[in-house]
């Protein structure tokens, strides 16, 4: 299978203010994902999953190592990686209609065309009666929704997603478990399918969704193992009961428990 | 401020013109040529209304601050929306502004005078210098504001700097310019009537200090109330604009 994204040894530091106050967010980081894939990442609170995130999404400079998209080093931000961020940040002044064009825009697609696509979405999470409101007017679960409709809008070939349901209700959250496997191409062949690179802090939410997941060590974040999610697909929601599932789930956990207690006493 | 129902919003008014009509005559008796009551300023009042030199002056002191005003605005949005997206603008210009920025705009009343002399260009130019502090600073911290938190979005969605300018920058910014605006609207009037006292021989602060010198203490009263209307006939305009232009600011994060 293809690699998509590659990080190898890839290290981050932030500095502070003072030479002590330095952070290292990452270091020696070494991954690869593939193309068509869902890769999830869990790993204790502030161990630099995000940090990771925004250096593929190339809005972040990376201090050691090197980082690769299909092949060629990720030097800044583009449209082939879209991100959906864990606030948000939906335009404000943008209709949930804007929102989701604005990647269209970006490419200079015609209005027309722009329109038709963004509709198309829009049906897709089902914010069709909502598509000239504006953000402050949705719901958390719609707000999440036409963030989805606006990363997919403008066809990254990379899906780059911060915890993205983490504001969301646990009811919510579980309908949109599955939209995301929707938009991402579950029920299309593999060559057809986005790249995923999910972060999660719900080790079940990583099972459910991701074909691999990768588990990071506390900070500064490096690799800890990645475990192969050997449920089929399509995911369904019976999956949840079985119990492959949760003694998938309990490892993960055993492998972070440790340091995601730590992680939480610091 | 709040939409409140008028009742409300008058009835502290009503209360202090109450004590001023019938408890402070018990207290003051120096009579009203020192300390007019509301009856007397009433009666100031519908003299001043029917007068031309009263509405040629409330026109003249509004046409100054809005020129004042429109000169800040165009002068204090442009640079601060620069200075919010550029911090090689920022560095140039920071330390000069918060130099100018704490001194009164009446202590260049001295120098207006000298440079334009007395009358229309010396107030425009004092109210102009008032208003344009809030505005300028307001528009820089919108940009940057905008920048910070809506830039990433707008990157990785693919926009280029043009496209991040008009449909990020300049919409994400909107609001704080006019809340800008806003404020420095309220600061020119407040200028301008200092202004008009010493600097002017028309408008409203003219027109006080002639009522002053004519020992008519209710036209002066009469003013003043005249003055604080009209001011909140300007802020309330302004903020209408706000609310149409920008109704999701200050609702909850999107
Ligand atoms: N801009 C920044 N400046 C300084 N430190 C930061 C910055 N962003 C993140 N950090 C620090 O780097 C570490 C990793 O952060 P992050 O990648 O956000 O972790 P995670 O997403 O896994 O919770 C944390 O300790 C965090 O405090
Ligand atoms: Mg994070």
């Amino acid at each position: 299978m293809a690699v998509k994204v590659e990080a190898v040894g890839v290290g981050k530091r932030y500095d502070g203010r003072r030479p002590s106050d330095a952070i290292v967010a990452l270091r020696d980081f070494t991954l690869q994902i593939f193309a068509g894939e869902f890769l999830a990442i869990v790993g204790p609170s502030g161990c630099g999953k995000s940090t990771f995130l925004n250096a593929v999404a190339g809005l972040e400079r990376i201090d050691e190592g090197r980082l690769f998209m299909d092949g060629v080093p990720i030097t800044k931000a583009g449209a082939d990686r879209g991100v959906c961020f864990q606030d948000f940040a939906l335009f404000p002044w943008m209709t949930v209609r804007e929102n989701v064009e604005f990647s269209l825009e970006a490419q200079g697609r015609p209005r027309a065309e722009r329109r038709e696509i963004a509709r198309k979405y829009i049906e897709l999470v089902q914010l069709s009666r909502f598509e000239d409101r504006y953000p402050y007017e949705l719901s958390g679960g719609m707000k999440q929704r036409c963030a989805l409709a606006r990363l997919v809008a403008g066809d990254p070939a990379v899906l780059l997603m911060d915890e993205p349901l983490a504001s969301v209700d646990a009811q919510t959250r579980l309908i949109l478990q599955n939209e995301i496997l929707r938009i991402w191409g579950e029920n299309r062949p593999t060559a057809q399918r986005k790249t995923v690179i999910f972060v999660t802090h719900s080790i079940d939410e990583a099972v459910f969704l991701a074909d691999r997941i990768a588990v990071m060590t506390s900070r500064p974040g490096q690799l800890k193992e990645i475990v192969v999610n050997p449920l089929p697909r399509p995911r369904e929601e019976r999956l949840r009961g079985e119990p492959t599932f949760s003694r998938l789930t309990m490892d993960i956990w055993d492998l972070i428990r440790d340091a995601a207690v730590k992680a939480i006493e610091t | 401020m709040a939409p409140m129902r008028w009742p409300r919003r008058t009835l502290l008014v009503l209360i202090l013109l109450a004590v001023w009509q019938w408890v402070v005559p018990h207290i003051v008796t120096t009579g009203p040529a020192f300390f007019p009551l509301p009856a007397d300023v009433a009666d100031g009042f519908t003299s001043l209304l029917g007068s031309a030199r009263f509405w040629r002056s409330v026109v003249t002191s509004v046409g100054r601050v809005l020129a004042g005003f429109t000169v800040a605005t165009a002068i204090g949005v442009v640079l601060g929306i620069a200075i919010g997206v550029a911090p090689r603008v920022e560095a140039f210009v920071d330390l000069t502004i918060e130099m100018l920025r704490p001194l009164p705009a009446m202590a260049w009343i001295p120098i207006a005078i000298l440079w334009f002399g007395v009358g229309d260009v010396s107030s425009v130019f004092l109210v102009a210098l008032g208003a344009f502090f809030p505005i300028v600073l307001n528009a820089a911290a919108g940009a940057r504001t905008t920048a910070r938190d809506y830039g990433k979005a707008a990157l990785t969605s693919g926009a280029g700097p043009w496209l991040r300018f008009r449909r990020v920058t300049l919409p994400g910014a909107l609001p704080w310019v006019l809340l800008g605006c806003r404020v420095g609207l309220g600061v020119g009037w407040m200028v301008i009537v200092s202004a008009e006292m010493v600097g002017a021989q028309s408008g409203l602060g003219f027109l006080i200090m002639e009522a002053r010198s004519f020992a008519r203490i209710d036209w002066v009263v009469a003013c003043m109330i005249v003055i604080g209307l009209i001011g909140i006939g300007l802020d309330s305009t302004l903020e209408r604009v706000q609310r149409r232009a920008a109704p999701w600011w200050g609702r909850v994060a999107a």
